[in-house]
């Protein structure tokens, strides 16, 4: 797998069908689903939870907002990964075109599907800072491994908005 | 021997807590009742929302009553929070959780608040080492607002009264 800047677009190029399976997974990594620890880390309280007033009005007119640009960022994110939907070989590398325009959405939601896995699964600090730990074993692990995995693209993208800025 | 002055003894004024007046005063009401009465309109007051701490609802109650016209009188019938404790500054907090990564949350600093990069990563790092920084205060609407926006991107910040 290569990243490289070119002109106003971030390019991934050989793109292996098992990194390539896992950016396909970023837009329903980021729903909270079922899981109420995600659904709290993606939406959490914006005061001491002695504030029950502000807490109960944040539920009405916040939690609405929020939701609906998270989900306007992964939104942007699927359409951008149909570039994924490889036609030729079934195993053949692929390569991945995002726009920089984009690149806010993709931290987004490369961020809420990090934070959304990471409690659900309840990492431990140790265990995400254990960036040598292989995917193959359990889902458990995999899942680990998808959280570094997004992580290390956030922070390429970090860079290159920063170097654009 | 000249004596010392007495002291004067002063009385302080009297508390008024001004968010539970109407702002209605009865001057007005009497100078907007001629001009009705020479109208032969009727009134009724309704005050919308001066602040979501501070409703004012006016219930009617028929005060005058002439041939043409009915004018009804404010009365404040709820007052849920004091001046004090809206101009109370409030500070936005941003705690630490594993997950966000440095550069990212010191970008985010740079956005929301505008900070230069120095001041944003001195907070990033506090946030960091200590758990919990202290990004801004002031007013409650305006914390409130960086909070919202803090969460836009996931960061987990929070408002609390300063002590």
């Amino acid at each position: 797998m290569e990243i490289c800047r070119q002109d106003e677009a971030l390019e991934i190029r050989e793109l292996d069908p098992f990194l390539a399976e896992l950016l396909r997974q970023v837009p329903d990594s980021a729903q909270a689903k079922d899981s109420q620890a995600a659904e709290e880390r993606l939406f959490s309280a914006p005061a001491a939870p002695e504030e029950k007033d502000l807490c109960a009005e944040w539920k009405v007119y916040v939690v609405p907002e929020l939701r609906r640009l998270f989900q306007s960022a992964t939104e942007t994110v699927r359409q951008d990964l149909e570039q994924l939907q490889c036609t030729g070989k079934p195993f053949a590398n692929c390569n991945l075109r995002i726009p920089l325009a984009h690149a806010d959405a993709w931290l987004s939601a490369l961020n809420q599907a990090r934070l959304a896995i990471t409690a659900s699964y309840q990492f431990s600090d140790h265990e995400l800072c254990d960036h040598y730990r292989s995917p193959l074993g359990s889902r458990r692990d995999l899942s680990l491994f998808q959280v570094n995995f997004y992580g290390f693209l956030q922070e390429f993208i970090l860079r290159e908005i920063e170097g654009n800025g | 021997m000249a004596r010392a002055p007495s002291p004067i003894k002063t009385r302080a004024p009297p508390r008024i807590n001004r968010m539970a007046q109407p702002r209605t005063t009865a001057k007005n009401t009497r100078a907007a009742t001629e001009r009705l009465k020479e109208q032969g309109c009727v009134l009724a007051f309704s005050m919308s929302r001066l602040h979501r701490k501070q409703q004012a609802t006016f219930a009617v109650t028929p005060l005058i009553d002439f041939p043409h016209a009915t004018l009804e009188m404010p009365t404040v019938e709820q007052e849920e929070a004091t001046r004090q404790e809206i101009e109370m500054p409030w500070n936005v907090i941003v705690h630490n959780d594993p997950v966000n990564l440095m550069s990212y949350v010191t970008m985010v600093f740079q956005r929301v608040f505008g900070y230069p990069r120095e001041r944003a990563e001195k907070h990033m790092l506090e946030v960091h080492h200590n758990g919990r920084s202290i990004l801004w205060s002031g007013v409650r609407e305006r914390a409130e607002l960086y909070v919202q926006q803090l969460h836009g991107y996931l960061l987990l910040a929070t408002i609390e009264k300063t002590v």
